[in-house]
């Protein structure tokens, strides 16, 4: 007994006699451990994918912008639709738009690997395809940092804690300059496309896909003013080089969205294990489901008739609508013979889906008199992109596992469209905007429009096309048309039954404010003053 | 998810800092112990001070960002803590009547000597002097009466009638998160006191207990500020006072569908004094005459009745409908409880 005392006494001493606590963890690995195993370096790029912010969550950037509402307000992005985003508030946002410290605590991880990868003892396929890969990763995220905020500070080396951190930010040019130069170098290190095993990691052929979006942006009216014309041509190289690389646009539009198939260009694929609640989130109220998203009536308006090409209404000066008498639309049957896409993108009151007809008129078991009203979409829609119908919001052990699209050909094809349409060459520009609009389960009468109205059309067309594929919210920017078409009201649709007649009438769900400060996102406050002034603000904030 | 196979990955989750070493504390205690007037009184005070030094905290106020560092511990803080306790008992066994009364208050302050503090913050916002975990707030004046109002003094976007006006402390005309002012009040109370009391006479006995508590503040944030109908029912005085175009002298905001607006920051409108003294507990009991029980080879029989949570003799909040005691209006206070007891020993 006496032993065991004294043993523990002399413990208690052993541990409290050092100064520093110099313990090994048992649940996690040391970094120099890591560096030195090529699985564990594997594993360590395998989680930098997640830097890759998919769709599949409950704040798609579209409720940040005219394309819904989303009536849980997940992650706050009401406050941007009211116009309130300050450099106080904007670290309350989720982290699609509050990107800021999300991406640079990323960037410092990639960062690490570089400087640690040289030295590996790993063989040399292995670090080719893993250098690649990380650069493709970082060039994401400062892609997504610029498109949000403007240049930013371009930082490439690991802070250690007593550094000095002044760093200043880098022009918008510089920036895209660096993003090009890492996805250069990662396209001579990568297969075009990655099969198999491989599948769903970087490509030379997503490089491309990120490095033709990037110039695109840069060479638009928000970040090039002076509309400087080696940029829209870098922008038209960068499409034209997938134009060829054995995509195709997927006959069936809406599928495109739930099976894996030559459109893609590259994607995040999910698992049973690893899957979504992206069905529980989107769906219906009468079916259980939480209808996250409420497309507006705003996205709605934007979908041409099938038989004419013509919208519904037509802008007038004031941002009033009136009725197109060209389109042949009828207001007291608003869904008869739209764009196709209308039907394979959104629910409205009548979609016969998953062997219901949706009923969002008052009263109907959608609406918010129905079945968990609280849950009732206020714009009358609901999503139907990307939602897997087999699978009902509640109740279901399976999951959806649709892959999440980041880049797919009918990009390249409007980006191609775009560039070369500010370039000059419009006839090129309608040859690719039509491809979009033939494809085979679209076939929307071809556009022959020309000068303005062609840019309109080819703004449209991306709006249509690209709907909830988190574009929009970055289109409307580097347009420099969020000032009108963000400081609109955000409608929905007020549907009304007495006895078998229902009348519809568009109303205001929020009322929208787009300030011009709001072309950018700012920096939340506290990073502007720990930076004592190499970080400034963006105007405005 | 590569090829047909979820994969796994490896995460580096920290900046590791290799100086890390022990919190140190000095403390000093001053005690006075006297028993005077023959057991009569009995009287404990004790002073303490304390400094608390190398507490590990992180850096978070003064590394950007973009460093991409997450912050490891650093041996950083310093913390002062001092205060007194005071107990003084009286007991009489003498009579018939016999009776024990004990008294305690202890008064406790802590204050931040080193923090690291934001650059640029106002000196009004330094956590440094201050209690751990004091809170920014905005200095709430009353409600905007009219569009006219609102557009005569600093306010934040969107801000309309029947908002929150919130002071614009530093002048500066614009309202930010630099007028928010650092509140010395927290949760947690400097002041906390208690008396009990035990009766005897006969066969009866009493017994109870006070206790209360001062200096503390709760802030009633969340869904209570915005009055949304989305989360169920509001307590009167909250929908009565509030602002109304017809009620425009209100003392409370508007209603608002909004489950966030200018109304939900933190502000000292919801900051709520959250001192109260109360009848804590209660006991009467009877125990029963031995001659009676030995008969039936019983020692001892005691009946009695208790009581906890009984009364609030005084509080802050009682106008507002819930208890200090509670960390959120809608949540159930602590709950009156009354037990009747019989103890039987063979």
């Amino acid at each position: 007994m006496k032993k065991i005392l004294y043993s523990i006494i002399l413990l208690l001493f052993g541990i409290t006699s050092c100064n520093k606590l110099e313990l090994t963890p048992l649940d996690k690995l040391s970094e120099a451990d890591t560096w030195t195993d090529q699985d564990l370096i594997q594993l360590y790029v395998n989680a930098t994918y997640n830097t890759l912010l998919h769709g599949f969550q409950q704040d798609l950037l579209s409720a940040a912008c005219d394309e819904a509402y989303n009536i849980h307000n997940w992650t706050n992005l009401r406050i941007i639709q009211r116009g309130e985003l300050t450099a106080d508030n904007v670290g309350g946002i989720g982290s699609k738009v509050n990107y800021f410290i999300f991406a640079y605590n990323n960037i410092r991880n990639i960062n690490t690997f570089f400087t640690k990868i040289e030295e590996a003892p790993v063989d040399e396929i292995f670090k080719n395809n893993a250098i690649g890969e990380m650069k493709f990763l970082r060039a994401n995220l400062y892609a997504n940092l610029i498109w949000r905020y403007g240049g930013v500070p371009i930082i490439t080396n690991v802070f250690e804690l007593n550094d000095d951190f002044a760093v200043s930010r880098a022009s918008y040019d510089e920036c895209v300059s660096f993003i090009v130069k890492e996805l250069d170098e990662a396209i001579d290190l990568l297969p075009d496309n990655q099969v198999d095993e491989a599948k769903g990691r970087a490509s030379a052929n997503a490089c491309k896909a990120l490095k033709a979006r990037v110039l695109l942006y840069g060479a638009s009216l928000q970040n090039n003013p002076s509309h400087e014309i080696s940029k829209w041509q870098a922008a038209a190289d960068a499409a034209e080089a997938l134009l060829n690389a054995g995509y195709e646009l997927h006959p069936d539009y809406q599928s495109t969205f739930l099976t894996d198939n030559e459109e893609i260009i590259f994607a995040r694929y999910f698992t049973q294990a690893n899957n979504t609640n992206f069905n529980l989130e989107q769906g219906r109220n009468g079916s259980d489901g939480y209808s996250g998203h409420n497309p507006t009536q705003n996205l709605v308006n934007a979908y041409e008739m099938v038989a004419t090409g013509e919208l519904p209404y037509i802008e007038q000066p004031d941002g009033s609508l009136v009725l197109n008498p060209r389109s042949g639309y009828d207001p007291n049957n608003p869904y008869i013979g739209r764009d196709p896409r209308f039907e394979a993108s959104i629910l409205h009151d009548g979609s016969i889906w998953a062997g219901r007809e949706t009923a969002s008129f008052h009263g109907g078991s959608d609406s918010p008199e129905g079945v968990s009203g609280w849950n009732a979409s206020l714009t009358s829609y609901f999503l139907k992109k990307f939602i897997v119908e087999d699978i009902p919001p509640a109740g279901s052990t399976l999951k959806p596992t649709n892959p999440w699209i980041f880049f797919r050909y009918a990009e390249v094809l409007l980006n191609y469209a775009e560039a070369k349409f500010e370039l000059g060459d419009e006839a090129t520009a309608r040859q690719y905007l039509n491809m979009i609009r033939a494809r085979e389960s679209v076939e929307m009468p071809a556009v022959t429009d020309s000068g303005e109205q062609l840019r309109k059309r080819i703004q449209n067309e991306r709006r249509v096309e690209f709907a909830f594929e988190e574009h929009r919210f970055f289109d409307v920017r580097r347009w420099k048309i969020a000032n009108i078409t963000e400081n609109k009201d955000l409608q929905g649709m007020n549907i009304q039954k007495s006895g078998n007649t229902k009348t519809y009438t568009i109303s205001r769900v929020i009322d929208r404010v787009f300030n011009d400060a709001n072309y950018l996102v700012p920096f939340p406050r506290a990073e502007i003053d720990k930076s004592i002034g190499s970080l400034t603000q963006n105007p405005g904030y | 998810m590569f090829g047909n196979n979820d994969v796994s990955g490896l995460i580096l989750t920290g900046t590791p800092n290799p100086d890390i070493t022990w919190e140190t504390a000095n403390t000093g205690n001053l005690a006075v112990d006297a028993i005077l007037w023959n057991g009569k009184l009995d009287l404990t005070f004790e002073y303490f001070k304390t400094r608390r030094s190398n507490i590990l905290t992180k850096r978070s106020a003064v590394i950007p960002g973009y460093t991409g560092l997450v912050l490891p511990d650093e041996n950083i803080g310093i913390v002062d803590n001092k205060g007194f306790d005071l107990v003084l008992s009286h007991t009489n066994n003498n009579h018939k009547f016999k009776y024990n009364f004990s008294g305690n208050v202890s008064f406790a302050r802590n204050k931040v000597v080193f923090s690291d503090e934001q650059p640029a913050a106002e000196p009004y916002q330094f956590a440094t002097g201050r209690p751990m975990d004091a809170g920014l707030y905005y200095n709430a004046l009353g409600i905007f009466k009219d569009e006219a109002e609102v557009e005569s003094y600093p306010h934040f976007i969107n801000a309309r009638p029947g908002d929150l006006k919130y002071e614009d402390v530093n002048q500066d005309g614009v309202l930010d998160s630099r007028d928010q002012i650092r509140i010395n009040r927290t949760p947690m109370p400097e002041i906390t006191f208690g008396f009990t009391a035990n009766f005897s006479y006969k066969a009866f006995d009493l017994t109870f207990l006070l206790q209360g508590q001062e200096n503390a503040n709760i802030h009633f944030g969340d869904y209570f500020p915005v009055m949304s109908y989305s989360l169920g029912n509001f307590l009167d005085w909250r929908a009565n006072n509030r602002w109304t175009p017809e009620n425009t002298a209100a003392t409370m905001p508007r209603a608002s569908y909004e489950l966030y607006n200018n109304n939900t920051l933190n502000s000292t409108q919801w900051l709520l004094n959250a001192g109260f003294l109360k009848l804590r507990n209660v006991e009467l009991g009877y125990n029963l005459p031995k001659q009676l029980i030995e008969k039936i080879k019983i020692k001892n029989a005691r009946i009695s009745v208790s009581g906890n949570n009984l009364l609030i003799i005084y509080d802050h909040m009682k106008d507002l409908g819930f208890d200090p005691e509670t960390s959120d209006y809608w949540y159930y206070p602590p709950q009156r409880i009354i037990n009747f007891g019989a103890t039987v020993t063979f």
